[in-house]
């Protein structure tokens, strides 16, 4: 609870209750008046709280609350009026302060209860206030249309909410939708009688109606000067056998013109009421058919990015499978290596795609394992190979130096493994086998200790 | 008539509830009194030196 004790004026001590001095002896009148200003707005407030002038309730009470903060009536009246014109949280900042300074018998307290007991309530009105903001960004983005339809979901969770009514007016009036305009200012003076910006719209809108009548009287003006211009039909002469026929049709003619001026306009107006109706409902269907185009439209948009993100995922998970094998891979090579498998090891180590491996410490592991394996294979794989050429045993020797191929072909040694490799083929009678691998070998290392021999046997095996 | 673009710059965005709190903790609560006892404050003061 806050102090609400006073100073005087002319000493600086603090007055009593009842504004006196006891240092200066005397009554300080000045505090008594800003006290009474304030019950004085306040009653204003109430005036005018009770005929629907809202506006103008909240501007004298905000007033009332300035000269005295601690009038709790005027704090808990403009809470209960912006409430009432749908500002949620500016009602509940006046409670809470309200029931901050006076905590006992304050009538905020129920204020705040009543809408924190009711969850479901405070929901829709927040959300009312979410989309309110939603449809203010739709408007900056140019998108009216889902403005409109994220209004028309405030109105429909906050009846009360003032402010959403003048913009679904104003996006009206800029729409051109003049009755939809009209009756939706309406609707906010019937909340709020005097809101400035509600009447101004609804004035902008008679005004630009009044204008489009006016324009329309001056171009009926403008007909009714072409027809007088119009040439005058020839009179003829009078003959006597003639006059029974004028009358007749002068009779009709009148007969005509008392159908037109007496039962025509009835029908017609009834057709004009029928036509309006019929524009009406053809306005209204081709707006809720608009409404359903954007929310179809969104629908759509929505569909289609939930389509990207499910192929992203999609992508990912194929990405993740990936590593998965790669990383098993890369498992089953390490255990290979920890049981002094090497050639198992090294052949998991072959079967992986190091492009598949993404983690910098499975990476360092691969390089780590292939630098330790591969030459130390592919060296002993070709001294076995050469071993088994040297006795004869081709098949043997192929399988041992096709090994040391697959390991290594960059070692000092790389280029004769291909060569016993081809004379090995070409011992086994496979000769186009043989060209191939000697060709290749010099091809690919062109400066090779066996280049001579190797060309020899190429020229025998080509002829 | 109406200028819609100047209009629309005059709708701003409402406070959610979940905004209400620090709203009220950045509430100015000075009323007249207040102002007055400051003055009244600051004319003692300089009274004073």
């Amino acid at each position: 609870m806050e102090n609400k004790s006073k100073i005087c004026p002319i000493c600086g001590n603090e007055l009593n209750e009842d504004f006196y001095c006891e240092h200066c002896k005397s009554v300080i009148n000045v505090y008594e008046k800003i006290i009474n200003t304030s019950k004085l707005l306040y009653n204003q407030g109430l005036q005018k709280s009770k005929v629907r002038d809202l506006s103008g309730a909240i501007t004298v009470l905000k007033r009332s609350i300035k000269y005295d903060k601690y009038n709790m009536d005027s704090r808990n009246l403009l809470g209960l009026v912006y409430f009432e014109v749908g500002e949620v949280v500016l009602a509940l900042e006046q409670w809470v302060i309200s029931k901050n300074i006076e905590p006992d018998n304050n009538i905020a307290e129920y204020y705040i209860n009543q809408i924190q007991q009711n969850q479901h309530k405070l929901d829709k009105l927040n959300s009312a206030i979410k989309k309110y903001n939603l449809a203010l960004k739709y408007i900056d983005q140019k998108n009216n249309d889902l403005a409109v339809i994220q209004l028309k979901k405030v109105i429909s969770l906050n009846p009360k909410f003032l402010r959403a009514y003048c913009l679904l007016g104003l996006l009206y009036i800029h729409d051109t939708f003049n009755e939809k305009a009209k009756r939706i200012l309406s609707k906010a003076l019937s909340l709020d009688k005097n809101n400035y910006i509600a009447l101004k719209y609804y004035e902008s809108v008679v005004e630009s109606e009044e204008e489009l009548l006016n324009e329309a009287t001056d171009d009926e003006a403008n007909e009714k000067i072409v027809y007088k211009g119009r040439p005058k039909v020839k009179t003829h002469d009078k003959n006597p056998l003639s006059t029974g026929l004028i009358y007749t049709v002068f009779g009709t003619i009148i007969g005509v013109a008392l159908m037109y001026f007496l039962i025509m306009p009835n029908a017609v107006n009834n057709k004009q009421n029928e036509v309006s109706k019929l524009k009406d409902q053809l306005q209204t269907a081709t707006e809720s058919y608009d409404n359903q185009i954007v929310e179809l439209q969104n629908e759509n948009t929505n569909l289609n990015t939930n389509i990207k993100e499910k192929e992203t995922l999609i992508t990912e998970l194929e990405g993740m499978q990936v590593d998965l094998e790669a990383s098993q891979g890369l498992y089953d090579a390490v255990n290979y290596y920890l049981s002094d498998d090497d050639i198992k090891a090294a052949n998991a180590l072959v079967s992986l795609d190091a492009n598949q491996i993404h983690t910098t410490s499975a990476n360092a592991v691969y390089q780590l394992l292939k630098e330790e394996l591969f030459p130390k294979i592919a060296k002993s794989s070709y001294e076995k190979g050469y071993r088994y050429y040297q006795s004869k045993q081709y098949q043997e020797a192929i399988d041992q130096l096709t090994m040391a191929r697959k390991f290594e072909k960059q070692a000092y040694f790389s280029d004769e493994t291909l060569y016993f490799m081809a004379r090995s083929y070409q011992k086994l009678g496979q000769s186009q086998t043989a060209i191939n691998l000697f060709t290749q070998l010099l091809e690919e290392y062109p400066e090779a200790t066996l280049k001579r021999d190797a060309t020899n046997f190429l020229n025998q095996l080509s002829q | 008539m109406i200028n819609f673009e100047e209009e629309i710059k005059k709708f701003k965005p409402c406070l959610e509830i979940e905004q209400a709190e620090e709203a009220i903790y950045a509430y100015d609560s000075k009323d007249v009194s207040d102002i007055l006892q400051e003055m009244i404050k600051e004319i003692k003061k300089e009274e004073d030196k």
